[in-house]
């Protein structure tokens, strides 16, 4: 895709989203004036519906709203045949004014309110209320009829688990909040609402759960988001990219997910969610490196410490060094190799032409190209190319003497080591950084593996998210954060938030063990 | 010849990258201090990388601290 | 700019196991058994005591000038013109012992692991990380370690633990057998390498954010150090007896060689290497990190940082020059840093703390 995003100056920051707009952005008292200003703006497009009609018979008044972004049961029911039927009302005798008789008795629908601003009404029918003008009264009424064609709430498609909640976000942020609130019913649950894009105007809503969730990082998160100024929000990789630490890392320090029940869980860990419209992919900051590496089923199954979590932590390693550790042994230090491996080793390496480096680069870039062509392949065509790619990476390569059995074992080994992460981000930097390693190894053997190391490990402690040392809890090392970190405590030791995120309302239970308050 | 190549490439590449910051702030001082350091330590590379010989501060330590040395370690012998 | 570094007491009991074990362990087996014989490890034990009275003169030194770094205090005690040139001596020794903990690192890779590599190389590529070590500061790679720690520590807990099978208890038998002199005099290397050149640490007494936990941190901090120390010592002894150990240069080295799991994984020794080149890494750190601290301090520079990549030329070519053999190495070690050290990591100090004592009267009277 060639969106290019142009990120423009903030003295800019003109609408230029409404090109016909005159100086005065404030709504006319003449109903033709407004809905001339209309038409100006929004152009002739066939989906922006005007209809005129008369109050009680005597008043102009029309509506405006695109068609296809509302719901049109509502909009006929409540309020054309609300407004369009004979009432026993003179507003001019009851002194009232015929906008305020609209509001309060007229249109039966839940949102209701007026506004002088003419942008904003602008903006409000593109995101598929309904705007309604008078003759004579200098602001439109804005009608909550928001109702569009939208995907409904599925199962998750990135993340799936064994066991937990089957359902995952969709495309609308409404339904996304709703999810997020059914979760925790908590009157502390609290939503903020941004409108970030110039052209696309975009929602955004900041979700937090007050007193859990660090104030500091809270107002962080605005700040950022705030700074933001940019023609375009298309998902949330976008804020992401705009609101994180550190772009030039290899490793993500915004943390996404589409599960409510993760998004929920990190809220409760005093984290702060934000949601995008038109992604069901939500972000939650900050996002520390062992976040990457949990798992919602860590939680939901019987994990005796969280097993599977250092089970994790050793893909992790393994997906990062296997390949280069089999160069450094096998040029530098074989030694190091039991002799009767080593024998087999060399007889298979005979008559290989490519040294371990080259012959390892082979067959990893091979991988990449085989994964990166299954995820763009049709579906149809997915079996197509692992019918290939197994004849590629295994026996076809090794029969033509291009690699030896012991690559492809290798290669199999990295590979399937990547998709244990339960994050897919982290796993995009491991597959990057890999390559970095496997050259290292080829020149400097295990020594050049063990500086690689170091200077991961630096570039890793010196990362932080939204002011949280990204290492934590392990480094900066914290005792009572270990009860959910490397290893997962059984839940009646799960007491205490994290304590580097959450610095006030640290308690999750009741300390009695056994006693648990439900 | 290699060490003589890489210790200057790394020295253009250093200056490159980290001299037009400094320069950006006004901070005339440490420019300098960095340059002539560098040019202390590049010098030092490529004569070690030649095979010059490179005086030794070890032994000026050496001369100074051995008699001194010798004498403790004798009380124990 | 440069932001104020905080590091928490733990933090810097780590940092300081790391510095301590550091070349240490590379150098300090061989010098103890060649002087004490058998009785080496008891030498260890010796100079641990002598390492925790530093320790507690240093830390006096932190008490009487709390909240002050060590370059602050030489300036504050000894006035401005004495403490610059008390400063540029620091300044040296800081950086000399990291030039040698440098060589040291890339001698022994050279002998023992990395063969055929050049010397350059290896010296090359380890500054690497160091730089970008310093360049990120003491918060960051304190937090390193932390990581690393553990696992060094599991690593040579193993190692223990594996090679017991081997040992021979008549190897360090007779007891006492050289006599306490002996044994003092052993003690003496070990005294000059590491504890005299804990002096270093107290670069970064300022950055811990509780001063109040200093002493004990650090004191723990060497006891553990020292004990990794005196267990290499004794086991060394243990496993391979008197004879072989001091004719080896790396003796701690040979010793791993007898790790095999099961028979299986053998001539895994190379895991050693692994804990070795952690706690050196650190200890490179740390005194490079002080140089240029003292550096900075010394042209009144705001951001030291920013020289160190020129000064890593220099540190590089520096290490390259300054062992032409390995007998120099050994005398050098052994023999000549014992009273070079004793200057900074003694003599200086205790002038400081007598002179800290002095300027309180002076304002009380």
């Amino acid at each position: 895709m060639g969106i290019f995003r142009n990120i423009r100056k903030k003295s800019n920051q003109t609408y230029s989203a409404l090109p016909g707009q005159t100086s005065t952005h404030e709504v006319s008292k003449s109903l033709e004036e407004n809905l001339d200003a209309v038409t100006q703006s929004l152009g002739t497009s066939e989906d922006i519906i005007i209809r005129r009609f008369h109050i009680n018979g005597e008043v102009d008044a029309a509506i405006v709203f695109v068609d296809g972004l509302v719901e049109r049961i509502s909009l006929q029911d409540f309020i054309l045949k609300m407004m369009m039927t004979e009432r026993d009302v003179n507003p001019q005798k009851d002194k009232r004014k015929y906008i305020d008789y609209l509001k309060e008795q007229a249109i039966s629908i839940g949102e209701v309110r007026d506004l002088p601003d003419f942008r904003k009404i602008l903006n409000f029918i593109l995101s598929g209320e309904t705007a309604i003008f008078v003759e004579g009264y200098p602001t439109g009424i804005i009608a909550s009829t928001r109702g569009w064609e939208h995907r409904e709430v599925t199962e998750p498609t990135t993340e799936n688990v064994i066991r937990g909640p089957k359902e995952a976000f969709t495309e609308n942020i409404r339904t996304n909040t709703s999810l997020l609130r059914r979760k925790i019913k908590d009157p502390r649950f609290r939503i903020e609402n941004k409108i970030i894009g110039n052209h696309t105007n975009t929602d955004i809503a900041v979700i937090s759960i007050d007193t859990v969730t660090n104030e500091k990082v809270l107002k962080e998160v605005h700040e950022r988001l705030d700074r933001i100024d940019i023609d375009a929000i298309l998902e949330s990789a976008y804020i992401e990219e705009l609101i994180e630490d550190s772009t030039s890392s290899p490793f993500p320090t915004v943390f996404n997910s589409e599960r409510p029940d993760v998004v929920a869980a990190a809220l409760l860990e005093g984290r702060v969610a934000i949601l995008v419209d038109g992604t069901p992919f939500v972000l939650v900051v900050p996002a520390l490196f062992i976040h990457y590496f949990q798992s919602p089923e860590d939680y939901y199954e019987r994990s005796f410490f969280g097993i599977i979590r250092i089970l994790r932590f050793f893909a992790f390693l393994s997906a990062l060094l296997v390949p280069s550790i089999y160069i450094a042994l096998t040029t530098f230090h074989q030694e190091m190799i039991p002799t009767a491996l080593l024998v087999d080793l060399a007889a298979q390496r005979d008559g290989i032409p490519f040294p371990a480096l080259v012959e390892a680069f082979i067959m990893e870039i091979t991988f990449e190209i085989l994964r990166e062509a299954g995820i763009r392949m049709p579906r149809a065509v997915g079996q197509a190319i692992s019918i290939v790619g197994a004849l590629v990476l295994g026996q076809a390569a090794v029969q033509a003497g291009l690699v030896s059995p012991t690559m492809v074992i290798v290669v199999s080994i990295t590979a399937i080591s990547n998709f244990v992460f339960p994050s897919y981000d982290m796993a995009i930097s491991v597959r990057i950084l890999r390559f970095g390693y496997m050259i290292l190894a080829a020149t400097f053997g295990l020594f050049g593996i063990a500086v690689g190391m170091f200077l991961l490990l630096l570039h890793l402690c010196s990362l932080r998210s939204f002011g949280v040392p990204y290492m934590s809890p392990v480094a900066p090392f914290n005792l009572s954060d270990q009860e959910d970190a490397i290893f997962r405590m059984p839940l009646k030791f799960l007491i205490h938030r994290p304590r580097l995120i959450s610095q006030v309302n640290t308690t999750r239970q009741a300390i009695k063990y056994g006693k648990n308050k439900s | 010849m290699i060490i003589t190549m890489g210790a200057i490439v790394l020295a253009i590449f250093f200056i490159v990258v980290e001299i037009p910051p400094l320069l950006k702030e006004k901070k005339v001082y440490p420019t300098i201090l960095y340059l002539a350091i560098l040019f202390v330590g590049v010098s030092l590379t490529i004569f070690h990388g030649l095979g010059a010989k490179i005086p030794n501060p070890l032994d000026g330590i050496t001369y100074v601290f051995q008699p001194s040395s010798t004498w403790i370690l004798k009380l124990f012998e | 700019m440069l932001r104020d570094e905080k590091i928490n007491a733990s933090q810097f009991m780590i940092l300081a196991i790391l510095f301590t074990i550091g070349s240490s362990i590379l150098i300090v087996p061989a010098s103890l058994v060649v002087a004490a014989k058998q009785d080496g490890w008891i030498s260890a034990i010796i100079a641990m005591v002598i390492g925790i009275m530093l320790v507690l003169l240093y830390t006096a030194l932190a008490k009487r000038q709390p909240g002050k770094s060590f370059p602050v205090m030489i300036e504050s005690l000894m006035g401005k013109r004495f403490g610059k040139v008390i400063l540029v001596l620091y300044f040296f020794f800081a950086f000399t012992l990291a030039a040698l903990v440098l060589r040291n690192f890339g001698d022994f890779l050279v002998t023992k692991i990395m063969l055929e590599t050049p010397h350059e190389a290896i010296h090359l590529l380890f500054l690497v990380p160091v730089v970008y070590a310093i360049k990120l500061g003491l918060e960051t790679y304190s937090r390193v370690a932390e990581i690393t720690f553990p696992f060094a520590a599991i690593l040579f807990i193993i190692l223990i633990t594996l090679t017991s099978p081997e040992i021979e208890f008549t190897n360090i038998q007779p007891i006492f057998g050289e006599g306490m002199k002996k044994i003092f005099g052993g003690s003496l290397t070990m005294i000059g390498v590491p504890f005299l050149e804990l002096i270093i640490l107290t670069t970064y007494f300022s950055s811990i954010n509780k001063p109040q936990k200093l002493r004990v941190s650090f004191l723990v901090g060497v006891v553990i150090g020292s004990s990794f120390l005196i267990l290499t010592t004794l086991f060394t002894i243990l496993v391979l007896g008197v004879e072989l150990t001091s004719l080896k240069v790396f003796p701690a080295y040979v010793w791993a060689k007898k790790l095999s799991i099961a028979d299986f994984l053998e001539r895994i020794e190379v895991i050693i290497a692994a804990v070795w080149g952690i706690s050196l890494f650190f200890k490179l750190v740390l005194s490079f990190h002080a140089s240029m601290i003292l550096f900075g301090k010394l042209f009144n520079l705001k951001d030291y940082r920013l020289l160190v990549i020129p000064m890593s030329f220099i540190l590089y070519t520096y290490s390259m020059v300054a062992y032409p053999n390995s007998a120099y190495f050994i005398k050098f070690a052994t023999e000549t840093w014992l009273s070079f050290a004793l200057l900074f990591g003694f003599i200086f100090p205790s002038i400081l703390l007598l002179l800290s004592y002095m300027k309180k009267d002076e304002v009380e009277t």
